[in-house]
């Protein structure tokens, strides 16, 4: 089973890899949010593996679905340019880009492996925190998502709450946004955009 | 191992992809195959496409896009709450109906703002 | 019932102010267009009656509620409270700016409030996940506040940049909690504080401290995160860069100093790395400062600049230098609404807001000019204003926390005199400088009640404070005394440097 397992987990990594890079390197923009879409789709799958089954629902529904609909309706707005061929130049800018994010990507790693020692179980750095067997053997059986909402509805009941308004502020900010009518809410000090 | 619980979900998925596959393979293996130039013309009625298949969509697609997402992250939360709700009693009840309440707040205020009619 | 007792006693005015917040949205589309004004006074009415509900909440013992969520003690309350008095002129100060719109309006003053229940519950979060999702509604309310002019193209860059920079840091600081929960396995600070001390130090600690910071410093514009502060204070409504450099920042520094104190307080590389940001924020923001022609932009590097003194009181880490920050925000509060007020009242008149655009102001405009001076002069910490008053007590706690802190306190003072100039440069136009060619200003400004109200009630405070800067010390300290710091010996805590390097 064991080999299975690690099969499945090579082989969603390397489909999330893929996919991730075809984001940045794709030549059409389109092309890069349908490569998002499966991307997403393999982190679900990665959460499935980690026992993680309501995250992996969340993932698909909140990620892979909505957020893409949303990406790919922006796209569809600025229409001038979702057909211009996108290239990474190797500007001296890029290349500073890339520095940085790698020095990143490197500092993280030495931190959460503890100084590159590959087998983080062997490191102490979370090991405090790791869960008992019996933890896990009840989240394999019951599944996580009964245990989350208890959590929700309990100790995490204000946050929840306040979420209510949080989305409705994002909700009044889009429709006000994006009403036609409402032509006169200008600045007093500044020029206004031309109507085409 | 744990992941066996989906077991049936890969069965599935590969079984979709395979069946998926095989229909296409074995229609191009069956198929008789007679190219020609009047065959790859446009059917009769119609005229050639012509310019970009992209345009520039309008605003209010993504006016409903952002409900669509927002109505959706509710989904989402009120989701746990559904499968805990044997357990969680009359509190977490109150609870999810004064967050459910909210939020129709905020859908009936885009109703009455004539946000959903299509303009 | 345990829940209301709690609400009752902890979260009165958080509860007070999501009904007004339900009320309004209400309001905003059962009334018509025409009679949305309404909503301006329910608004105002609400936040003074959610300010009055302070009183039933007791003061100086600390309580927690719903699970550990949300603290109150003197800090929070002190904190929720400046939000609160910051929130309510901002409302005012928005009267006359929405009633030019013809729609609209409700949603304007909805969105304030949202933003402030946000802020209020950021400064009493004791969670991990309560911090995040009150800083969300902070931010969340003020992207769509930022763009609100949205024909405006200022207006649209300002929302832009704030949304795109302020995801950017709020993921990194998302990503330095989930370190925190990492290392922990806790998210409530409480239990995170109990399991911390027996965690040997490594670097995810410090990688989850620098990612913390990087989002608190965008909400506070500290220096390497400050790049969106002046386009956001340009292109914004001006009630709300006002929102932004007042009520935002105090919010942001309740939180910061809490997580600061609670979480960070005993290993001393964090107070250098706070110590470098302030001197980077102050020095980079007086720098810019100085070379800028239009008074939003100005007051942009001025509230970067402002922002660096306050952090310095919090890298010494002493309650001294706590009850300053609290006094400095006080004080803050009033004399940078009064500027942004005056800014609001000549824009609205003139529709300008470059500084040579206030030249020769005061020959017609006595008070308004006098007032406006009061405001910029307490900015700069000339002495007998609350401005002085703020700065000297802050430096004294720096002054007394070490020898350590010297070079500290002298660049500080460097600061100060630097940032006299900017601020004189104002005031010289509109005393010193005669006024030709402009003449949009000639004539006397028509200024409407509620923003004379605003510019009268904080140049009165602000003078007051003045006055009275001993019991405001008195309030402040009486504040400070809650938080707590476990902070080691210099000695100790420079041992402990040794343990990163395993």
């Amino acid at each position: 089973m064991e080999v299975i397992y690690n099969l499945f987990f090579y082989l969603i990594s390397f489909v999330l890899i893929i996919s991730a890079l075809g984001v940045v390197f794709m030549p059409r923009i389109v092309y890069s949010a349908v490569s998002l879409i499966l991307a997403f789709i393999s982190v679900a799958g990665i959460f499935v593996m980690l026992n993680a089954d309501f995250l992996a629902i969340t993932q698909i529904i909140v990620y892979a679905v909505g957020i893409t609909i949303i990406l790919i309706f922006a796209i569809m707005l600025t229409g001038k340019i979702s057909e211009k061929k996108l290239w990474i130049a190797f500007a001296p800018r890029t290349l500073f880009a890339f520095a940085i994010s790698g020095a990143f990507f490197v500092t993280i790693l030495f931190a959460i492996t503890d100084g590159f020692k590959l087998v983080a179980r062997e490191s102490n750095i979370f090991s405090a925190t790791l869960p008992s067997l019996e933890t896990i053997e009840t989240l394999q059986t019951e599944g996580t998502t009964g245990i989350i909402g208890k959590a929700l509805f309990t100790k995490y009941v204000l946050p929840f709450e306040v979420l209510s308004l949080l989305l409705i502020a994002a909700m009044l900010g889009a429709i006000v946004m994006t009403k036609k009518s409402g032509d006169n809410l200008i600045n007093h000090t500044t020029k206004t955009i031309e109507e085409d | 191992m744990y992941i066996s619980g989906y077991g049936i979900l890969i069965a599935f998925i590969m079984f979709s992809f395979a069946f998926a596959a095989a229909a296409l393979i074995l229609s191009f293996i069956v198929q008789p195959k007679a190219p020609g130039k009047l065959k790859e013309n446009t059917y009769e009625c119609g005229m050639k496409p012509f310019g970009d298949s992209r345009i520039q969509f309008d605003i209010k697609y993504y006016l409903y896009a952002l409900l669509f997402l927002i109505f959706d992250i509710e989904a989402v939360f009120l989701f746990p709450w559904a499968v805990s709700y044997n357990k969680l009693g009359l509190f977490a009840l109150v609870e999810a109906l004064i967050f459910i309440g909210i939020l129709i707040l905020g859908l009936v205020y885009a109703w009455k703002k004539d946000a959903l009619k299509w303009q | 019932m345990n829940l209301l007792f709690d609400i009752a006693n902890v979260l009165l005015p958080e509860a007070f102010l999501s009904i007004l917040i339900i009320l309004c949205i209400i309001l905003t589309f059962v009334l018509k267009e025409e009679n949305q004004n309404l909503v301006f006074a329910a608004a105002l009415t609400g936040l003074i009656l959610t300010l009055f509900s302070f009183i039933f909440i007791p003061f100086s013992q600390e309580n927690q509620a719903l699970y550990g969520n949300f603290v109150s003690n003197s800090f929070t309350i002190i904190f929720r409270i400046l939000i609160l008095i910051g929130t309510i002129l901002t409302v005012m100060l928005s009267r006359r700016y929405t009633s030019n719109f013809s729609n609209s309006i409700g949603e304007f003053y909805t969105l304030i409030l949202i933003a402030t229940l946000g802020g209020m519950l950021l400064t009493g979060a004791n969670d991990l996940i309560m911090l995040f999702v009150a800083i969300e509604t902070l931010s969340i309310s003020s992207f769509a506040l930022c763009g609100y002019t949205k024909l405006d193209k200022l207006s649209n860059e300002a929302a832009l940049k704030y949304l795109i920079i302020g995801a950017a840091s709020t993921a990194v600081m998302l990503y330095g909690f989930s370190f925190l929960y990492g290392i922990t396995g806790q998210t409530n600070i409480a239990d995170i504080i109990k399991v911390l001390p027996n965690y040997q130090p490594s670097i995810v600690l410090i990688l989850s401290f620098l990612f913390i910071l990087a989002g608190f410093g965008y909400k506070l514009s500290a220096v390497p995160f400050h790049v969106w502060a002046p386009d956001v204070y340009q292109g914004a409504p001006i009630p709300v860069a006002a929102y932004l450099s007042v009520v935002s920042k105090i919010a942001g520094f309740a939180a910061l100093t809490r997580f600061m104190t609670l979480i960070y307080s005993d290993i001393s590389i964090f107070t250098v790395a706070i110590a470098v940001i302030a001197v980077l924020t102050m020095t980079v923001g007086n720098l810019m400062a100085l070379g800028q022609k239009n008074i939003r932009r100005l007051m942009a590097y001025s509230s970067i600049a402002q922002a660096g003194y306050v952090l310095l009181g919090l890298s010494v880490l002493t309650i001294e230098g706590v009850s300053g920050i609290i006094f400095y925000l006080i004080a803050y509060l009033f004399m940078n609404f009064g500027t942004w007020a005056a800014i609001q009242i000549f824009a609205t008149e003139t529709g300008m807001d470059s500084i040579d655009d206030y030249n020769g102001l005061a020959y017609k405009n006595k008070y308004f000019s006098l007032c406006l001076a009061i405001c910029l002069l307490s900015l700069a910490g000339i002495p007998f204003t609350s401005g002085f008053f703020a700065k000297f007590y802050l430096f004294k706690a720096i002054a007394f926390a070490g020898l350590n802190y010297m070079p500290l306190l002298i660049i500080a003072l460097v600061n100060t005199v630097l940032g006299v100039f900017y601020y004189v440069k104002v005031i010289r136009a509109m005393y010193v400088r005669t006024n030709n060619g402009t003449a949009k200003q000639n004539g006397k400004l028509k200024i409407s009640l509620s923003l004379q109200s605003v510019l009268v009630v904080t140049v009165l405070t602000t003078l007051l404070i003045g006055v009275f800067a001993g019991s405001f010390i008195d309030i402040s300290k009486f504040a400070a005394k809650s938080i707590t710091i476990n902070k080691k010996s210099p000695v100790e805590s420079f041992s402990d440097i040794s343990s990163f390097i395993r």
